[in-house]
């Protein structure tokens, strides 16, 4: 906007054409009057030579009314800061942006957003240079829109600082209390062995004697699962070749007569609590009834365990005795034992096989759902789902 | 078990012989160069050309002060100031040289702007040279009106720049206008 350069003082715009002179600039009058935006003109001296209406009007001047005297009973000057400015402004016809209070009217004190620029004027004296000075109403919109734009932003952003710390503080005392949970799981399993090792103890009948030590392996097999978890800080997952690997240690120790020998080749696979829990029981009873009935009187043999995993993540658990097999017994020769495996095997999805050849051998196959880091969700049992009726 | 990622090994003199290109000069081109892209989008090109022209005119009255200082305090004739432009110029590796110096104007043309080629498509930073020349050409010549009809800046090969030394009606597009005031105006009414 560098528009005429030259200037009348006393019609401040150019005349279009020396005939209409007199009309063009009652013309232009008319059109800065209406003009929405404060214009000031002032010469070298700081003397206001025009001022439209809505200039007066914000200085609290008569719209019509002559203009004041000076620049400063427009607006606040400071004679370093601002004198200077003015100066600056009045050598070049560049649009430079600044703000200046106002000196009086209603918003006395309040700062506008102006431009302004020197242009050379007509006088009587010749050309000389004077700045006009505009209001700026879009000055500095876009930075307060910016500024805002940030600022909010900034506070979004320290509120979700503020919502991740407090998450994760609430993430932390879960872990903290679960983990708490396991260990004191963990210290009951541990005390509801040793109550039913102190009832098989005092037992005379030499099948609640069985059933006792059936019933202390079982919790036992519950009890490693907590016993690994609170041993490595765990809440979820466990390494399922330990786990299966101190079930075995633990019958070999305390079920197995010394003509039995257990072994395990166990693959390092990690699986989540879901699937290690059923796994460990079912192992439990496989080897036991192994160790218990594949080798009658005194028949020295051997129980292998072994735990793989194929590229595809199928696991895959063997449980292979040398002894006498089922004999033809089928599935009527098992009891509560046969009814707790299927439903494990079911809870697990797993795919159960019984292979009679030079003794027994169990394959338990499944494919892991819950993935080491998965969420946890819904609650968990060792037996959540029913037993599916099935022969072995 | 996953595979652990290592950052690659450098070596010790590596990082200190590396190609990055990286001088204080380039850097402070570069950072001339985003500072005035982000203004230009933040409040447009002609507010923004406006900052630059505020700051054209410090450093007008500064190297104008700088070359009085040096040559004497009276004011240069034409021929001189054309050559200050060159010389200015020339020493922060601009490329400009005199087409004509004739009592009414002053043409320049420039093969290499001194921001190199971080000043193409930063329209606003021509209005530092607008300002330094209409600054020292009005102050010693009296008026001054600069024209940049081609620049680097557009995608013109070369800058094409006017500077007119006497006042006319009108200003067009690509020009601007540089006033010497007397001693004393202060235009504030102080």
């Amino acid at each position: 906007m560098n528009g005429s350069t030259t200037v009348s003082s006393q019609a401040m715009i150019s005349p279009v054409s020396d005939c209409g002179e007199a009309a063009s600039a009652a013309l232009a009058g008319q059109i800065l009057a209406q003009l929405d935006v404060e214009i000031i003109v002032t010469n070298s001296d700081g003397h206001v030579v025009y001022a439209n209406q809505r200039a007066q009007i914000g200085a609290g001047l008569k719209p019509l009314a002559p203009a004041s005297a000076s620049f400063t009973d427009y607006w606040v000057i400071d004679e370093a800061a601002d004198g200077d400015l003015m100066r600056r402004l009045a050598r070049s016809s560049s649009w430079q942006g600044m703000r200046l209070a106002r000196r009086s009217g209603r918003d006395a004190g309040k700062l506008v957003p102006l431009r302004g620029r020197g242009f050379l004027a007509e006088t009587p004296v010749g050309r000389a240079v004077h700045v006009m000075i505009m209001q700026d109403p879009g000055r500095g919109r876009q930075f307060d829109e910016h500024r805002q734009l940030i600022q909010k932003l900034n506070s979004e952003l320290a509120h979700r600082r503020r919502m991740e710390q407090a998450l994760k503080n609430l993430l932390a005392m879960q872990k903290r209390l679960h983990r708490e949970l396991v260990h004191r799981v963990k210290n009951n399993l541990t005390l509801l062995i040793s109550m039913v090792t102190v009832g098989r103890r005092k037992c005379k009948v030499p099948a609640a004697v069985e059933q006792f030590r059936q019933l202390e392996h079982r919790i036992m097999s519950l009890a490693t699962i907590h016993e690994l978890l609170d041993r490595e800080h765990e809440t979820d997952h466990v390494a399922a070749d330990k786990l299966l690997g101190q079930i075995c240690s633990e019958l070999s120790r305390s079920l197995a007569p010394p003509t039995v020998t257990l072994s395990c080749d166990l693959a390092p696979i990690r699986l989540h609590i879901y699937e290690a829990t059923p796994l460990g029981l079912i192992v439990n009873e496989l080897a036991t009834n192994a160790v218990k009935h594949a080798f009658p009187d005194g028949r020295a043999g051997h129980v292998a365990v072994s735990l793989t995993a194929a590229a595809d993540g199928t696991v895959s658990v063997t449980i292979a005795d040398d002894g006498v097999g089922l004999g033809g017994q089928g599935s009527t020769a098992q009891g509560s034992g046969s009814a707790i495996v299927h439903a494990l095997a079911s809870q697990l999805k797993a795919k159960l096989t019984r292979i009679e050849d030079a003794g027994t051998t169990w394959q338990v196959v499944f494919k892991p759902q819950k993935s080491d880091g998965a969420e946890a969700q819904g609650e968990y049992s060792p037996l959540s789902s029913h037993p599916t009726v099935t022969s072995w | 078990m996953a595979d652990i990622i290592r950052p690659p090994e450098v070596r010790a003199d590596a990082v200190q012989i590396a190609e990055v290109g990286l001088d204080r000069d380039r850097f402070l081109r570069k950072l001339v160069r985003e500072l005035s892209g982000t203004i230009e989008r933040v409040v447009g090109l002609e507010d923004a050309s406006g900052y630059v022209a505020t700051v054209g005119g410090i450093m007008g009255e500064w190297l104008d002060e700088a070359y009085h200082a040096e040559l004497g305090e009276g004011d240069f004739d034409p021929e001189t100031v054309a050559r200050i432009f060159v010389d200015l110029k020339r020493r922060i590796e601009g490329g400009f040289y005199i087409v004509a110096v004739e009592p009414d104007r002053i043409i320049l043309r420039n093969t290499r702007c001194p921001f190199a080629e971080d000043v193409v498509g930063r329209p606003s930073l021509c209005m530092m040279t607008s300002n330094v020349f209409g600054r020292i050409a009005a102050d010693n010549l009296g008026y001054a009106r600069v024209r940049l009809s081609e620049v680097i800046a557009k995608g013109d090969p070369e800058c094409h720049v006017v500077v007119y030394l006497t006042p006319q009606d009108g200003l067009e597009a690509d020009e601007r206008e540089y006033y010497r005031l007397k001693p004393g105006d202060d235009f504030a009414g102080l």
